[in-house]
């Protein structure tokens, strides 16, 4: 890792290179190292079980982030790194860590194969635009779920009934009411101490997080996001939030979304791009853990199989290299209320609980509605744990992810998004409405058929 | 295998598909001094084009060079124009748009696949970035003699500042100078229509249809 006073230093004497020059070298050079490493994505292999490939895949994003650096935006400049900063970077980052306080704190951990630990399990609606009279039901569904070990917020898109603005001062209001509400969430349910991952969602620069670093709203005990802007950049507000973590306690981790279809190429340069960006921003950003989002360029979802097939291959090849807390999102396209939610679920927990990942939630809709509710965080956490009891092989976990594909395969050229939180859960008892508790039985039942056994 | 029987016509489209610019441009010069047809040159180009595009959609082919095809398109056409002004032909939707992503938002990924997919269907694209107030954007629209405006928001916190650019055109007495086309994850059809946007494009390929309908 690198202090920031480093990185502001390289940030801005580092070489100069025009963001489209950056762009085009990133291509080419994936392209090359994709050939080079032989690297190959396998549309019925969606959990990877081949080592030498994950390998290939590690070592091809060491070479990546050694040729790319990241690079400044506001300053056209590249944050190179050493190969023996790689090394060190890798060997002092956080293994273990005890997220949240006292009685529900949990450990998340850098994951390796046969560890004989599943996940830890993170729900809520990552960042999904929420107005204020479903915020606190919402937080309250998820944080009610015992299987739930971690929550992430959405974000505040309106306060006493007004917009708020990127960058504005609502921003610096929206961010506290957030922190405010999900802390009562937690209170009621009875988890007072719950990590808050992500905290301050509703933050789009660094005014939100500045703004909440106090006790009374993020805790030392909670972590904080910092974006990689997509491919391998950073800027001046993602810097300040960098420094924001620098000297205020609490955990941070990275947000990388690489883009299947954009500058890295297909999955297999993607992948490339992901695993390059997770040691950089683990070396520039000094971050704890880190959420991967895989980018479908038409369809969005990490449910697709590009998605899917990402984060397996980039989860083995960290697990089996260099072992650091990865937690990957599971968006989806469908949204609560609808059956395709689920199986998309768990397809995806599948592949993360194989995978050696953890789950930075489930996105329902993409993040875009608030059509999203703790129901569907319930059954991820439950297809989770019954995998790992299992102990499947790779290929017996794909052979099931490839079942439960066709239930929702057709879902992506024309979604069903569902309902809001309002018309599948009650808002006064927080409880599902019996359609949406029915439809859950449906497919839990549907999917045990297909050779899962449930532990409850 | 060559499909068509003009030599000169197979390189252009070989070179298209293949995004050769050194190839194409000299090909296309040839042509134009060889006397062709240019409406069958254009027609060559776009067959070209419609190859890498159909391969963007089938993940064959990604983001970069879907970019690189349509700046290659821009640029032949450069050459093509004076000659389609000589022979007073009108060609396509040779509509300007300025497009940019509003105040506070990065997310460029979407105005870059859309920007590629515009300039290959002919318009002329301005492409401003990202984060940029709106102020600006009209400031820019006007001095590039624009004829449409795209916003691109794929954040809810950033849409007044959308609403801000078409409350600023009436103000500034240009809201009928511009059609006003709005589209990311934070725009619906119906927010469009509440503030008075002009269309919404679901998507960059349903974009060009709605843009064309605009003009
Ligand atoms: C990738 C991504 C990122 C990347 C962006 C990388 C980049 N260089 O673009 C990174 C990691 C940097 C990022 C950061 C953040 N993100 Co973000 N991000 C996304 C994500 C997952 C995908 C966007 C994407 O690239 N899609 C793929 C492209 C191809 O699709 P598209 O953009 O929709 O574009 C297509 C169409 O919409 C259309 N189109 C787009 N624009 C236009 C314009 C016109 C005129 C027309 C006609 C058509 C059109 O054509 C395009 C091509 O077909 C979305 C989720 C989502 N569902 O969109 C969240 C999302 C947009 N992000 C979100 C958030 C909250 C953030 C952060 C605040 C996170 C944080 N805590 O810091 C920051 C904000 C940064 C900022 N200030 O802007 C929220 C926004 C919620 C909201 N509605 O307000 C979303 C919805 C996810 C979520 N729920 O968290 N993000």
């Amino acid at each position: 890792m690198l202090s920031i006073f480093e990185v502001l230093k390289r940030a801005d004497e580092g070489k100069f290179i025009k963001e489209s020059d950056y762009d085009m070298k990133l291509f080419r050079t994936c392209q090359k190292l994709v050939k080079e490493y032989e690297i190959k994505f396998d549309s019925e292999q969606i959990v990877v079980g081949d080592e030498k490939m994950a390998d290939a895949v590690f070592q091809a994003g060491v070479k990546l982030a050694l040729e790319m650096g990241m690079y400044q935006v506001d300053t056209s400049r590249v944050i190179d790194i050493t190969e023996n900063e790689i090394k060190l970077t890798l060997q002092v980052a956080p293994k273990k860590m005890i997220l949240g306080l006292g009685r529900d704190s949990r450990v998340l951990r850098a994951r390796t194969f046969g560890d004989g630990h599943p996940m830890t399990v993170c729900s809520g609606c990552p960042g999904t635009p929420l107005p204020e009279h479903l915020f606190l039901p919402v937080m309250m569904s998820y944080a009610k779920e015992p299987l739930i070990d971690i929550l992430i917020p959405g974000s505040l898109t309106e306060v006493d009934g007004m917009k708020v603005k990127t960058g504005g001062p609502l921003e610096i209001r929206a961010t506290r009411q957030e922190m405010i509400w999900v802390r009562e969430a937690l209170e009621r349910a009875g988890r007072p101490g719950m990590h808050i991952y992500a905290a301050g969602e509703s933050s789009a620069t660094e005014l939100g997080t500045l703004a909440i670093c106090n006790d009374r709203y993020m805790r030392a005990s909670d972590s904080h996001m910092i974006p990689v802007l997509s491919e391998l950049k950073t800027d001046n507000i993602r810097l300040s939030r960098v420094m924001t973590g620098w000297d205020y306690p609490s955990f941070t981790t990275s947000l990388i979304d690489p883009i299947i279809g954009g500058f890295g190429g297909g999955p297999e340069g993607a992948a490339i791009v992901l695993t390059a960006a997770i040691i950089l921003s683990t070396a520039v950003y000094n971050v704890d853990m880190h959420c991967i989002h895989s980018i479908h360029n038409k369809y969005v979802s990490v449910s697709t199989k590009e998605g899917m097939w990402l984060n397996s291959v980039v989860g083995r090849a960290f697990g089996q290299n260099a072992p650091l807390a990865l937690l990957a999102d599971a968006w989806t396209t469908a949204g609560a209320g609808t059956e395709e939610i689920l199986y998309e679920a768990a397809a995806l927990a599948i592949e993360q609980e194989s995978s050696c990942l953890h789950t930075d939630s489930l996105g329902a809709t993409n993040g875009i509605y608030p059509n999203c509710s703790g129901l569907e965080g319930r059954f991820f956490a439950e297809v989770v744990h019954a995998v790992h009891a299992a102990k499947m092989t790779p290929d017996e976990a794909n052979a099931l992810l490839l079942k439960i594909w066709k239930k929702y395969e057709h879902g992506f050229d024309n979604p069903d998004i569902g309902k809001p939180f309002n018309e599948v859960y009650n808002m006064k008892t927080i409880t599902p409405l019996p359609f949406w508790l029915d439809m859950y039985h449906k497919v839990k039942d549907d999917v045990a058929s297909m050779g899962l056994n449930f532990l409850t | 295998m060559s499909q068509f029987e003009n030599e000169t016509i197979q390189k252009i489209y070989d070179g298209m598909v293949a995004i050769e610019n050194d190839a194409v441009l000299s090909a296309v010069d040839t042509a134009l001094s060889d006397g062709l047809n240019v409406l069958d040159v254009i027609d060559v180009l776009r067959q070209g084009l419609k190859v890498v595009g159909d391969d963007f959609d089938k993940m064959i082919r990604f983001l970069p060079e879907l970019i690189l095809a349509a700046d290659l398109m821009q640029e032949a056409m450069k050459k093509i124009e004076p000659e389609l002004e000589k022979q007073d032909i009108t060609e396509g939707p040779s509509a300007t748009i300025v497009l940019a992503n509003i105040q506070g938002d990065i997310h460029d990924i979407g105005r870059n696949i859309l920007g590629a997919v515009l300039k290959a269907a002919g318009f002329t694209v301005y492409d401003l970035g990202h984060d940029m107030k709106a102020t600006a954007i009209i400031d820019k629209a006007i001095a590039y003699d624009a004829d449409l405006i795209g916003l691109s928001s794929l954040l809810t916190t950033s849409l007044p500042f959308a609403e801000e650019v078409i409350k600023q055109l009436g103000d500034r007495d240009l809201r009928d100078k511009f059609k006003v086309v709005m589209g990311g994850g934070a725009v619906t059809p119906e927010y469009c229509e509440e503030v008075g946007a002009d269309a919404y494009g679901k998507d960059a390929g349903s974009a060009v249809n709605v843009l064309q309908g605009l003009l």
